[in-house]
């Protein structure tokens, strides 16, 4: 997606601990940039249009808080062996208004989790 | 190939319930937002989750499944799951509103550390009976549920909790444990089925917004004006003058003031919400119309300017000639040789509600003028007395001084006291009376048709028509 060019990384190395902003940018997916520091704490995705997560997202392990609001999320999880558990960091997760159908309960290994949001989604199953 | 709603033979619906790991495992979890999905009919499933992960359960997925117990094992089982105890300490905002929750969690009073609940826009009934041990919770917004009565305990979030929203209930009153909720400060119960407003209203000390529109209330109680909020708000931008000030005596400077002054200096900020409710009967339409800070500015006018009003407007209206004027003197003692008469016809009405009666004398043969029934009120005299002491040779003397009236005549008549009747009444009454006396206003209109109509044009309520 063209859009992607429109993102410029804080530094060629991507942020460390700074906080990582690509909020109200259409993006389909996160630009490259993004995974490159894996000391990265802080990361506000909202407001774009994320179908799915990245397989290097969930490499993010030092990340604290990461806001995903209103993407269109469908699914947390790339396999079982990749899911959103692996964020052990995470005391912030925003997936607010998004298109889940399901909280995958692994989310609850986020021992360290102080804030979930989960509003506005399609949490509702027909069978 | 999709099926028409004909050919589809069941549909079962499994609304969604978050997975009970999330409690067990987020155990430092404070907030929670899930707003906006279709969560029910409980907010957590009884059960383990049957998928941990949410991909199919195929290949790498199947060590996984075979620790998860079966379903219907777990649910015959009858475990309980209580969220407090890994919540208990920890959780302060739940926020589940738009969902469709019919049973709230079990352990949720027992959240110690609960600041703010929301649980609005669901299917509850009720409200947990042990609602008031949330001895921290400062918001709660159960609007938009099925609620009728709110459990016993809870006024014991008197403490604490300072915004309470329930619009869009089944509450015919206001449960009577809210009136002790005195750190409340905002309080909306808008579409509900609300019929009266407690006086003790007033106990509410902290409210700074009181929101009851469309309900059933019929009566504003003089306390609502007490609260400190309304003492404050009422204010006249046009002039910055506090309408209280305006208005403590005088009813018509509410009216006199535009509808633009009251609607857009108060209306948009002002506490207290009354519309959509019938208060006809209290409050004049006028009123009602230049909105709520008129209708409390009225209430309070009407409690505070204390003066008692006794007065009854006596209208006379009939054919030309037949002695309405010359009956009218024969009341107020104007034609003052038969002092018998005069005093005969001394009333006194004991009840100020009936001090806004208005009673048209409506004479309409001539031959039956000493029949007229005369009954103002159980004091007055009965028409036996009247006819005892009213000859026919007075009314012809009286006749013989009468001239036309022209127009209408407007007195005032205060009658006498006459022992035989005062003796019948109580000595706080009589005290009343001598400060606040008794007056008729009589209107003797001349004999043409087009007065006789005039009171009914004139006077459409509180009209009392003696024949």
């Amino acid at each position: 997606m063209s859009s992607e060019k429109n993102v410029n990384s804080p530094d060629s190395k991507g942020g460390g601990d700074l906080p990582v902003d690509v909020s109200n940018q259409k993006l389909t997916k996160l630009p490259n940039w993004v995974y490159n520091s894996h000391a990265l704490s802080m990361l506000n995705a909202k407001n774009n249009k994320l179908h799915r997560l990245g397989k290097k997202m969930f490499k993010l392990t030092r990340l604290t808080h990461l806001n995903l609001r209103n993407n269109n999320l469908k699914k947390l999880t790339r396999g079982s062996r990749l899911g959103i558990d692996k964020l052990t960091s995470l005391r912030y997760l925003d997936l607010g208004q998004n298109m889940l159908s399901r909280v995958p309960a692994n989310i609850a290994h986020l021992a360290r989790l102080d804030s979930l949001s989960i509003d506005h989604n399609h949490l509702t199953q027909v069978r | 190939m999709t099926k028409s709603p004909r050919e589809l033979q069941f549909l079962i619906i499994y609304f969604y319930q978050l997975p009970r790991e999330i409690v067990t495992g987020l155990s430092k979890l404070q907030i929670l937002h899930v707003d906006y999905n279709n969560i029910g009919p409980t907010l957590f499933s009884a059960t383990k989750s049957r998928d941990s992960f949410e991909e199919d359960f195929s290949s790498e997925d199947d060590e996984e499944e075979q620790t998860v117990p079966n379903q219907a094992i777990m649910a015959a089982s009858g475990e309980i799951f209580d969220i407090s105890t890994c919540w208990g300490s920890t959780l302060r905002h739940l926020s589940v509103s738009w969902n469709r929750i019919v049973v709230c969690p079990d352990g949720l009073s027992r959240l110690a550390s609960l600041t703010y609940l929301d649980l609005s826009h669901n299917q509850l009934r009720e409200l947990p009976d042990d609602i008031g041990n949330l001895n921290m919770l400062q918001t709660l917004i159960a609007s938009s549920n099925p609620i009728e009565a709110l459990p016993s305990t809870f006024h014991k979030l008197q403490n604490s909790l300072q915004t309470l929203h329930l619009d869009y209930n089944r509450l015919y009153f206001i449960p009577p444990q809210v009136y002790q909720l005195t750190k409340l400060v905002e309080l909306k119960l808008n579409n509900n089925l609300i019929g009266e407003i407690g006086h003790n209203i007033s106990q509410l000390t902290s409210l700074k917004v009181l929101h009851l529109n469309d309900n059933r209330v019929r009566y504003i109680p003089f306390e609502i004006t007490t609260l400190p909020v309304v003492q404050n708000a009422v204010v006249d931008v046009a002039t910055g003058i506090p309408l209280t000030d305006i208005n403590q005596h005088d009813i018509h400077s509410i009216l006199s003031m535009s509808e633009d002054t009251l609607s857009h200096s108060n209306e948009a900020s002002f506490a207290v919400h009354l519309e959509g409710n019938p208060l006809e009967d209290q409050i004049p339409r006028e009123v009602i119309k230049l909105g709520n800070a008129a209708v409390i500015s009225f209430v309070r006018s009407i409690n505070q300017s204390k003066a008692k009003w006794r007065r009854v407007k006596l209208m006379f209206v009939g054919e030309e000639n037949v002695g309405k004027s010359t009956l009218l003197r024969i009341f107020t003692s104007k034609f003052s040789s038969d002092s018998a008469i005069s005093n005969s016809a001394q009333g006194t009405n004991s009840d100020p509600g009936l001090s806004s009666t208005t009673s048209v004398l409506n004479l309409l043969g001539s031959s039956s003028v000493p029949a007229i029934p005369v009954s103002l009120s159980a004091e007055i005299p009965t028409t036996r007395d009247l006819n005892k002491k009213v000859t026919m040779r007075d009314l012809s003397n009286l006749a013989d001084k009468n001239k036309a009236t022209d127009g209408i005549k407007i007195y005032d008549w205060l009658p006498e006291m006459d022992e035989e009747i005062t003796s019948t009444l109580s000595p706080e009454l009589l005290e009343d009376l001598s400060k606040y006396p008794l007056v008729y206003s009589c209107w003797d209109f001349a004999g043409q048709d087009v007065y006789v109509l005039l009171p009914y044009m004139v006077i459409l309520t509180y009209l009392l028509i003696i024949l």
